[in-house]
């Protein structure tokens, strides 16, 4: 029954976000690739009050295929990260106004590939244009001006959202006052290009791709995406992780059937996880988020660390976790020793965990416990 | 509170000082500096949960193994970087203190004084020390090395550190003849170059 663990973390789309609406016709959003987007919507959810100094305001950058549903009130289906924000918990919502975002280019209610093309009156599909992490902090940011908001007492986030978090710090260095990376890093290594690149693959590959024009068709490709998040998967748990949950245990024979049917307890997970992500995920989107993902490249973005965080003001909590090795713990350290560098105020820790990079959105009291002490200073 | 040995330390930082703290612990001697001293800097320390100590105190630690070695930092980043109470521990001490003088244009260093009358009595009985600087039994303890203050000071001419004592009232004074069998803890302030 191991891998049920896995399972309490996903949601069910039945909770409702506000809608902003920007960037309008004449004042489109300038992107990286030298593109325009316009309108861009962006799905949000808030949590907490916003003080009357405008002070306590905290943006959460979610994950490759999260939404701005972070957390939840009675009544809801559970947020992607019910565990660390909320009244009471570490990013404490009684303390904190919170502000979660989808992305842009996600499919989670804000503007993407499977959004109304309002040219053509169609789906965009590949007609979207390539978007980075800098375009989807860019759109955070009208977000932010739109809410009245000076500047974040701290931008928080995981993985793709640490991408964003750092972002935020290099594109408006005096609007965040702290930024938390968790499991993250200031560019991906060739091995996660690479999981990510065939992940891609898998997608352009299913027949049913159809040029990513699929949409309103009876067939889409589920198999192309299914896979691709079956090699996320992989990347996501660690070496330990899988032989503590799995092992080698079949799922349902009591021995091998010399077939080719599912039999391990690990291929059944995979399967499992698989078949669900097609049913609330896009696979345009998909193909989009990965490729910013793998743009991100603050080096090359800013000609060097240094000088990327450079006129920043914020103070830094860097978070590796031990057994990831998609972001590995070598980048965060490299990442603080910069900050370090720069005369920062920066915090590095190494999470002792078995799960991979899987680890930062379990429930996690030690990391709790980080992010709360930080956010308490 | 800090231990008086931390007090004894910090008596010898000036006002605002930049200070790295190798193996910083809980953070107890750095948040004395920042509050008393006004310091700027980070502590380092191989424990998640000395990390979140530090944290929970408004200090920036950094999670790492000194024994890697500080490629964190530049050449004289900081004016005093302390090593009290580790060195006794790290795999290779020249290095470390080589590499806290790359950073630093000091090098602060306590360890226990293997060389104490005391310890030295306890070995005559035939028993490994166990002392208030020395707490631990063999079979417990983390140190792994010992030191003594002449072999600290012949260890400090050989790598050509310059090496005084600190004194508890702020003052420093060279090594007496007498201080390997008196002082239960070596509390020494390295430097390279021609003055100490």
């Amino acid at each position: 029954m191991g891998w049920w663990h896995f399972l309490k973390h996903d949601w069910v789309s039945m909770y409702t976000s506000d809608v902003w609406v920007g960037f309008g016709a004449d004042d489109p959003l300038h992107l990286d690739s030298g593109g325009t987007l316009s309108p861009v919507e962006l799905a949000y959810e808030t949590h907490g009050q916003l003080s009357p100094q405008r002070d306590n305001a905290i943006l959460i950058c979610h994950a490759l295929t999260g939404n701005a549903h972070v957390a939840s009130i009675p009544g809801q289906p559970p947020g992607w990260w019910d565990g660390v924000v909320g009244p009471g918990k570490a990013i404490d919502t009684n303390r904190f106004f919170v502000v979660c975002s989808n992305v842009i280019g996600g499919c989670a209610g804000s503007t993407g590939p499977s959004s109304l093309n309002p040219h053509v009156g169609v789906p965009y599909g590949i007609q979207f244009p390539v978007i980075t992490i800098g375009d989807m902090v860019r759109a955070q940011h009208a977000l932010l001006t739109d809410l009245g908001i000076p500047q974040w007492h701290a931008v928080i986030g995981g993985s793709m959202g640490g991408m964003q978090a750092l972002e935020w710090a290099c594109m408006y260095p005096q609007q965040v006052n702290a930024v938390i990376a968790i499991a993250s890093t200031a560019k991906l290594s060739p091995q996660a290009l690479a999981f990510d690149s065939v992940g891609r693959h898998a997608i352009l590959s299913d027949p049913h791709w159809n040029n990513g024009f699929y949409y309103g068709l009876d067939v889409q490709p589920h198999d192309g995406l299914a896979i691709a998040r079956m090699i996320g998967h992989i990347t996501y748990l660690s070496d330990e992780a899988m032989r503590l949950k799995f092992g080698r245990n079949l799922q349902q024979r009591p021995d091998y059937g010399y077939d080719f049917n599912t039999e391990f307890q690990v291929e059944s997970y995979l399967l499992y996880q698989g078949d669900k992500f097609v049913n609330r995920f896009d696979a345009n989107s998909y193909l989009y988020l990965t490729k910013a993902v793998n743009y991100f490249d603050l080096e090359k973005k800013y000609g060097s660390l240094e000088q990327a965080f450079d006129t920043s003001s914020a103070r830094f909590l860097v978070v590796s976790i031990d057994s990831d090795w998609l972001y590995p713990p070598h980048q965060s350290k490299e990442l603080a020793s910069t900050l370090m560098k720069l005369n920062k105020q920066v915090s590095y820790a190494n999470l002792a965990s078995p799960y991979g990079h899987d680890a930062f959105l379990m429930d996690n009291p030690p990391l709790n416990d980080l992010v709360a002490a930080f956010l308490c200073q | 509170m800090i231990s008086p040995l931390a007090h004894w330390l910090a008596s010898h930082i000036p006002l605002g000082s930049r200070v790295l703290d190798l193996g910083c612990g809980n953070g107890d001697l750095l948040a004395h500096l920042q509050t008393h001293k006004q310091i700027t800097g980070y502590g380092i320390d191989i424990e998640f949960e000395n990390i979140k100590t530090c944290i929970q105190r408004g200090l920036a630690a950094y999670q790492g193994d000194i024994d890697e070695g500080l490629q964190e930092f530049g050449d004289q980043r900081f004016d005093y970087v302390l090593l009290s109470q580790t060195l006794q521990q790290v795999k290779r001490p020249t290095n470390v203190l080589h590499e806290m003088l790359r950073v630093g244009h000091y090098g602060m260093v306590t360890f226990p004084n293997f060389g104490y009358w005391r310890n030295r009595w306890q070995l005559l009985q035939g028993i490994t020390p166990v002392t208030h600087a020395l707490p631990y039994r063999w079979d417990n303890t983390p140190n792994i090395r010992v030191i003594t203050l002449l072999d600290f000071q012949a260890m400090c001419q050989r790598e050509g550190f310059n090496m005084t004592m600190l004194q508890p009232d702020g003052t420093t004074r060279s090594m007496g003849w007498l201080d390997n069998m008196r002082c239960e803890y070596g509390i020494c302030c390295l430097s390279k170059g021609i003055s100490s």
